[in-house]
């Protein structure tokens, strides 16, 4: 058998693609821009498609050493191993998740590539790395019900992207981060035999090389409506709130770096609608989701001649994201009228967007008790075959 | 048992169920009959959760239909509700649907693989069983959503129009007699509807007449008889109660065509 650190290289043909990817972009972008350079530097920054490549790489393969070695996403790795005499002290069969000599050989040689371009900073390659690799391990904590690990490190993934400016600050952080992300290997492999199996199986692209089971999902009308199956349960006021700030922290961050004439795009506008239109999104999304198959118990007309223009159990759930969206342009009036600070009113107002469509009623509560008429998915459905 | 307080159901201006009140023992076999349009469906809709009446509300053993999460939750599991169409997935077997579905109701699955095995035996489906639903006949298909609504060995099973869909003779009598058997053997109860009073009448014990979302006649057979019927049979007693001016209707058509 082979060391584990010897196993951690993509197979060679993504190597290959790899490298003819980078080597094409290369050629191809220094002969389009020794004919057209004036005009397309204004619309893109085509001299740095190559280093972009590169990045692109570096997170593919961050991404492949985590969700291609953790057995969390390998359900028949997952199935062998439990079948096997594997235990937490042994290091993985098909090799490890956490970083090993190998992936600093192959981060080194990408980073020594992107040095031959001249925006590079010896910094850029290594941060995308761990900045994937420690999304991606934060992606195990959130499915695992590690939280709070979770949490920290989006919270702290933002620090690093705000203080890109100061790579030893960043790098600082990004290493403490990795220093997480390992005690979320380590735990997830702990605890692999307690798994929560059924939990995991909810997860439908966790399901997708189980070919046998019988599946809870998709089963059409009645049964996906009407089944007595809880989803989850309401999220607690701290959740909320949690989520909500790291929302804000997020645009807080996303709005320095939009704003950073480093970065800024020829012909960039004001970032402010992009960052507040996501909540606004999210919110018809949750709208669509909600009231989708749960349609109001009286039409329209219906509510007007009999009088009855509020239905308070069904009409609830537009207050949440009514809320969401209202508050958008109030705030930004009163910033306005105040002169505030957009740096400080953007982020505080997808807080409080967040915040809002974090509220009642719980989709389980809507969907049980809400006062709606329930529909049977629509005949479209290219899946469904509806009998006479 | 299934007790009805006072509902009363309209999706637009018009009421399609007007203050039905009414109460439907364990282990009865209810056929809720009347002409297209007067509110069968929806009367079972309301019975099954899918609508929430405007007024009144529904109870089954005592809970009462959406009052809470888990009191729905635990409706839910005991009463199941099946359309006269259901939307199948078209690409599972039937018997992976059924193992499905019966997985949502948590019955143990090796229970379960039998129960299916004898479902789709029943329903002259063994051989099909295992091909997906996109190649079975209408007939076929309404009888794995029929079967879909017995593996939940649910205690009580609102069946709308559970005869209709291309149902063959032989899966008509199987259905007769498998619900006949369910109350009498197994205590369940059962709701269905129909607008052909022949085919029920012969399972029912119990008749729901509606006309105009209103309850023309409710009780048992036999009492219905004796209060309704005074000599006729029960055929005819029920074609006066169901469809009064269809025979008008008639005389005046051919009367219209001797002129």
């Amino acid at each position: 058998m082979k060391a584990p650190h010897q196993h951690v290289l993509p197979p060679l043909v993504y190597l290959i693609i790899a490298v003819i990817m980078y080597i094409t972009t290369v050629l191809l972008m220094d002969v389009v821009t020794s004919f057209f350079l004036d005009e397309l530097e204004l619309i893109l920054p085509l001299h740095q498609a190559g280093l972009g490549v590169l990045g692109f790489i570096t997170t593919a393969y961050a991404a492949y050493r985590v969700f291609g070695f953790h057995p969390l996403f390998q359900l028949e790795y997952q199935d062998w191993l439990r079948s096997s005499p594997w235990t937490f002290e042994k290091p993985l069969p098909f090799g490890p998740v956490q970083i090993v000599p190998q992936d600093l050989l192959v981060v080194g040689i990408m980073t020594a590539f992107s040095l031959l371009h001249v925006e590079a900073t010896p910094f850029i390659i290594p941060a995308t790395f761990l900045i994937t690799y420690v999304s991606s391990i934060a992606c195990v904590a959130l499915i695992l019900g590690m939280f709070r690990k979770a949490y920290l490190i989006a919270f702290g993934l933002g620090v690093v992207v705000y203080y890109h400016n100061i790579p030893w600050l960043s790098a600082v952080v990004l290493l403490g981060l990795y220093g997480v992300a390992w005690q979320v290997i380590e735990e997830s492999l702990r605890k692999f035999r307690n798994w929560d199996e059924e939990w995991l199986g909810e997860r439908s692209f966790l399901k997708f090389n189980i070919k046998d089971a019988p599946q809870r999902k998709n089963l059409g009308w009645p049964h996906d409506l009407m089944a007595p199956v809880k989803l989850s349960d309401s999220l607690a006021q701290t959740t909320v709130v949690a989520v909500a700030l790291l929302a804000g922290w997020w645009s807080f961050v996303l709005l320095d770096v939009l704003n950073d004439e480093v970065y800024r795009l020829p012909n960039q506008g004001n970032p402010t609608p992009l960052l507040v239109g996501v909540a606004c999104y999210l919110a018809v999304f949750r709208l669509f989701a909600y009231c989708g198959n749960y349609a109001s118990p009286i039409s329209l007309p219906g509510r007007i001649f009999t009088g009855r223009l509020i239905i308070p159990r069904y009409d609830y759930v537009f207050i949440a994201p009514a809320m969401a969206l209202l508050i958008t342009p109030l705030l930004l009036l009163a910033a306005y009228y105040w002169e505030w600070n957009y740096d400080y009113v953007v982020p505080f107002i997808v807080f409080v967007q967040f915040y809002c469509l974090g509220q009642g009623p719980s989709f389980d509560t809507w969907k049980l008790t809400g006062h709606h008429r329930i529909r049977a998915p629509l005949a479209a459905r290219g899946d469904l075959v509806q009998t006479q | 048992m299934i007790r009805v307080v006072d509902v009363t159901q309209h999706y637009g201006i018009k009421p399609v169920l007007k203050g039905i009140s009414l109460e439907i023992p364990q282990g009865s076999r209810t056929a809720v009959i009347g002409p297209n349009g007067t509110g069968k469906s929806t009367f079972l809709s309301v019975l099954g959760g899918v609508l929430s009446p405007q007024h009144g509300h529904v109870e089954i053993d005592g809970m009462v239909r959406r009052s809470s999460v888990e009191t729905e939750l635990a409706i839910r599991k005991k009463a199941v509700y099946l359309p006269d169409r259901c939307y199948l997935p078209k690409n599972r077997t039937g018997r992976e649907y059924l193992l499905a579905v019966g997985a949502l109701y948590d019955i143990e699955q090796e229970k379960l693989l039998e129960h299916a095995a004898r479902l789709l035996a029943l329903f002259d489906l063994s051989e099909l069983g295992d091909s997906p639903i996109r190649t079975y006949s209408a007939g076929q298909q309404k009888k794995i959503a029929l079967s879909s609504a017995l593996i939940t060995n649910a205690d009580v099973l609102l069946l709308d129009e559970p005869f209709s869909g291309g149902l063959d003779p032989a899966g008509i009598f199987a259905l007769r007699h498998v619900l006949q058997r369910l109350t009498s053997e197994q205590n369940k109860t059962i709701v269905l509807t129909s607008p052909v009073p022949e085919l029920v009448v012969e399972i029912a014990d119990r008749l729901l007449i509606i006309r105009d979302g209103e309850v023309a006649a409710y009780g048992q057979i036999d009492d219905l008889r004796r209060e309704l019927g005074a000599g006729r049979s029960l055929e005819e007693m029920l074609h006066e109660v169901i469809f009064p001016e269809t025979l008008d209707v008639v005389e005046s058509y051919f009367a219209g065509a001797n002129r």
